[in-house]
């Protein structure tokens, strides 16, 4: 039954990624204009005959569908093609960039888990009261600012205010250490934080506040155990079951959220580069950034439908 | 009882708003809500103080360096951008990577202040008669990054990289520039197919200039980019892409100072390209980086602001010969027709179009080519170009959609149609927006608005291949640069088709970069003219010549000239004052700092 179900969630899988690459391959194919183009300054537009010889370097005198095909097939091996601008290998471009964007959502993750856990617990614990009230009022003011908009605010506060942390570069760990590079990543990740945490901060209270009414619940305190013991061992375990499946759609959804964040305190990750790719006319860089970011959130979420499968046995079944 | 975690939770959040809601008293130069509400008072008074100088020098003077020179220290600058790449033959360049390849390589000649070229690795040159041989003397003893000497023979290897070079290509095809040859070790000739009586120009631009070891970057033309190795002061260190590139001290440098000493001073040099404006200026003002780059007069008047404001930094604020504004597509009817065309630059205010650009104080209206400090500027050019008169451009507006005979096809009295276009940055939007409000009052415009990104905005312009004629309406743009005027108008005013050049019996003269694909025989002549003499009055006068063909036949109207700025931390010397080895100043612009000169006195 397990393997039918996995079959059937391959078959989808590669679907949505054919259809993203397609649409990918097209939406970059209509932009207006020649790519050749965006390859040579104001003055290299003077030389028709180097235009031509790129045009065939690059082979994009050849139909849509055939190039579509070939950079599909290249990209089943690995090969996402060379930068039409920098002359970089894509997937080259995709895997230094990649620990930076993946450790800022893995941050983003963790940070939000850390702090939506005991707020939602808390929340739900003291319902209706101050505590509860005054983190409705946070998660709502949260959720309705941006992301870059709050990295605007950390840079002001804890850069221009109190000059603790860096505004803008990245310290990588192989070069500077841990805390250099924690020191880089923090405000950005904080900022990418705020939107998950409320959502799961109201999660895990939501689902806490039914879990507290359950009878066991009920039970344990007429045993006396302590508060404090109840709500983390008894109760909080039955309540995050919807934050982890949400946490673990958000990862991949960060990974594409990057794009601005990384862009404002100026990061050298995957957003940034699909950012001056698109200012670039850099095509094949758009078109292999987008995919791998597509791909890696299809993957995520398929993981997740698979998780639920394995957990939930009527979703087996249907 | 509440639990102690809980407390610590609620402190944080209370810190926090707290710290939010207020500032203290001796940091609020850096306050963000003061400096915003600063940035207006202080605004507003540059307005008044600029207001009398908009007519004069908005530009920073420059200053022979007094302070004592001292070697070590870092700088870190903030760029705009990262660098495309680093090859100079190859790669699109703009000022972030213009101010890197200024660091790792040396041109052959340099731009000085005054807008004359000046001798770098080139001490002195001459030309033949017709201007068609340029004999060049070189510099003796300069060695590449990795010990291999630079000699006459490097230029030779160099050529045929650059000749089929993506950047370069252009502008060998621009200088007509057909043979490098090696004379001897130090001297080298360059073979022109045409006349070009300002060639050296040509030399100061990276793409034919920059001087880079040929044979590195045959066996290796992708990895020279992340790897180049050229003569300049500055060898590559790291190159982390989108984070910081790493340039170190060149101790084999060739180049001393007045006094002898080796340059240059600074141990290394640290790049970090941060694209937000703001975050680059906040970058600046935290101490994060010592320096910056902008061409945006929105983040100018904030530095201004931020420097009223207290912080401790220096402003190096330049015009340069290039100017802002949008150009009429000629093929596009109604705007083949003089009359609409005079008729909607009379109808465009330059002032509120300036201000919306957040540039007023700041950024000079334009008239020509040419900003008021450049040697090629016209005061008469100036006094003859349309000023804003709202009803004079209505009164031609309605002659043209009145006239029976008008070019658009459409009936007498029916509203002309444009669009106006614009790449997608809010102070252009709100640019345009005041043109589009001022048209659409006349009851007679019709204006569509459209943004798209830079580069999809060039290529509509540009059209496609082999006519290369744009679909393009009234388009934003920017036109010209510091160096001779021909590097520009020469390949700009050349026939849009080969029908044009046929037809003026000029088979086979076309270029796609004519975007207003405006012809005029008169213009093109006297430009063909300007590069055949060297003499500056004969040439001032026929580039005046073509400036006022400009304001009457208004392919183009302008908004101001581009303001640039370079922001410093206090205590950075020799940035503004750098010198030619002749120890002429050098030329500022574009924020594009030049290094090997800069030194940090704390």
């Amino acid at each position: 039954m397990f393997g039918k179900v996995l079959a059937a969630k391959t078959v989808r899988l590669i679907a949505t990624l054919f259809a993203v690459s397609l649409l990918t391959f097209l939406l970059v194919e209509q932009l207006p204009g020649d790519p050749i183009l965006a390859i040579l300054p104001p003055g290299g537009l003077d030389d028709l005959e180097n235009i031509e010889r790129i045009r065939k370097e690059l082979r994009l005198d050849d139909p849509v569908f055939t190039r579509y095909f070939r950079w599909v097939g290249n990209a089943l091996q690995g090969d996402l093609g060379k930068s039409y601008i920098t002359d970089q290998p894509v997937a080259d471009a995709i895997k230094d960039r990649i620990p930076v964007t993946m450790e800022l959502a893995l941050l983003a993750t963790l940070i939000a888990a850390l702090l939506a856990i005991p707020i939602g617990a808390l929340s739900a614990y003291r319902e209706g009261g101050y505590f509860d009230r005054a983190m409705s009022a946070f998660t709502t003011a949260a959720l309705s600012i941006p992301g870059f908009l709050a990295g605007i605010f950390f840079i002001w506060l804890f850069t221009l205010k109190f000059n603790w942390l860096p505004s803008t570069g990245w310290n990588r760990i192989s070069d500077k250490g841990l805390f250099a590079n924690l020191q880089t990543a923090i405000l950005p990740a904080a900022s990418l934080a705020l939107a998950p945490l409320a959502i799961n901060a109201r999660l895990i209270r939501a689902d806490m506040i039914g879990t507290l009414k359950e009878d066991y619940i009920l039970s344990a305190k007429a045993k006396g155990l302590r508060d404090r013991y109840i709500l983390m061992r008894h109760a909080l375990r039955p309540s995050s079951l919807t934050a982890i499946t949400v946490f673990a759609l958000q990862l991949g959804g960060l990974i594409g959220g990057t794009v601005v964040i990384e862009t404002v305190f100026a990061l050298p990750g995957l957003g940034t580069r699909l950012i001056s790719g698109i200012y670039q006319r850099d095509v094949m860089m758009i078109q292999g950034i987008t995919l791998f970011i597509a791909t890696v959130y299809v993957v995520v979420n398929a993981l997740v439908d698979l998780l639920y499968a394995i957990l939930d046995p009527r979703i087996r079944r249907q | 009882m509440k639990p102690k975690w809980l407390k610590i939770i609620a402190s944080f959040f209370a810190i926090a708003l707290i710290a939010a809601a207020c500032g203290g008293s001796d940091s609020e130069s850096s306050d963000s809500t003061s400096t915003s509400e600063s940035a207006t008072e202080s605004t507003e008074e540059e307005v008044i103080e600029s207001g009398t100088e908009a007519e004069g020098d908005v530009d920073t003077e420059v200053e022979e360096v007094v302070e004592e020179s001292s070697y070590g220290g870092s700088l870190t600058i903030g760029l705009e951008a990262e660098a495309t790449g680093l090859r100079p033959w190859e790669d699109s360049c703009s000022s972030p990577c213009l101010t890197m390849i200024g660091a790792l390589f040396d041109t052959v000649t340099q731009i000085r202040a005054d807008g004359t070229v000046g001798p770098w690795l080139a001490t002195d040159w001459s030309a033949n008669e017709d201007f068609t041989e340029w004999t060049f003397n070189l510099v003796e003893g300069v060695t590449f990054h990795n010990g291999k000497p630079f000699t006459a023979q490097t230029l030779v290897d160099m050529f045929p990289l650059q000749q089929v070079g993506a950047a370069a290509g252009g502008v060998v095809t621009a200088a007509a520039l057909t043979e490098v040859i090696a004379v001897d070790e130090t001297t080298v000739k360059y073979v022109l197919g045409s006349a070009h009586s300002a060639f050296p120009s040509f030399l100061v631009q990276p793409q034919l200039g920059a001087v880079f070891d040929p044979e590195l970057a045959s066996a290796d033309f992708d990895g020279y980019s992340m790897n180049p190795v050229g003569t300049g002061a500055f060898m590559m260190e790291k190159r982390d892409l989108d984070n910081e590139t790493v340039v170190v001290r060149n101790p084999n440098y060739w180049m001393a100072d007045a006094d002898g000493n080796q340059l240059p001073y600074l141990d290394s040099v640290n790049f970090r390209p941060i694209p937000d404006e703001g975050t680059r200026l906040d970058s600046l003002l935290s101490g994060t980086t010592q320096a910056m780059q902008t061409l945006r007069q929105g983040t100018i008047r904030d530095a201004r602001a931020a420097k009223a404001d207290g912080a401790d930094i220096v402003l190096l604020e330049f015009q340069g010969n290039n100017v802002g504004g949008g150009m009429y597509n000629l093929n596009n009817p109604p705007l083949d027709d003089v009359r609409v065309r005079k008729a909607l630059t009379q109808m465009n205010n330059q002032e509120a179009t300036i201000e919306a650009l957040g540039g007023t104080g700041i950024s000079l209206p334009g008239t020509q080519w040419f900003s008021p400090d450049s040697p090629w500027y016209s005061e008469k050019v100036a006094a003859a170009w349309p000023k804003f008169d709202y009803e004079a451009g209505q009164a031609l507006l309605k002659e043209y959609i009145d006239d029976p005979e008008r070019s658009d096809g459409k009936a007498v009295g029916e509203k002309i149609e444009v669009e106006l276009s614009c790449p997608p940055d809010p102070t252009l939007i709100a640019a345009v927006q005041v043109s589009e409000q001022l048209w659409t009052a006349t009851g007679m415009v019709d204006v569509t608005l459209t943004n798209y990104d830079q580069q999809t905005h060039i290529n509509y312009a540009l059209g496609a291949p082999p006519d290369f004629q744009g679909s393009h309406s009234v388009h934003c743009w920017r036109w010209s640069n510091n160096l001779d005027p021909s590097t520009e108008l020469n390949r700009q005013l050349a026939p849009h088709t080969l029908a044009v050049a046929a037809a003026y019996g000029l088979d086979g003269i076309f270029t796609p970069t004519n975007f207003f694909n405006y012809f005029d025989i008169e213009v093109f002549g006297a430009l063909v003219k300007a590069i055949g003499t060297d003499v500056f009055e004969e040439r001032y006068a026929l580039y005046e010549m073509v400036m006022m063909k400009f304001a009457t036949d208004l392919p183009v109207y302008y908004s101001g000239h581009t303001a640039t700025l370079l922001a410093l931390e206090a205590g950075i010397e020799g940035i503004n004052g750098w010198v030619l080895p002749d120890g002429t100043f050098g030329g500022q612009g574009w924020s594009v700092p030049q290094l090997n000169q800069a030194f940090l006195t704390n």
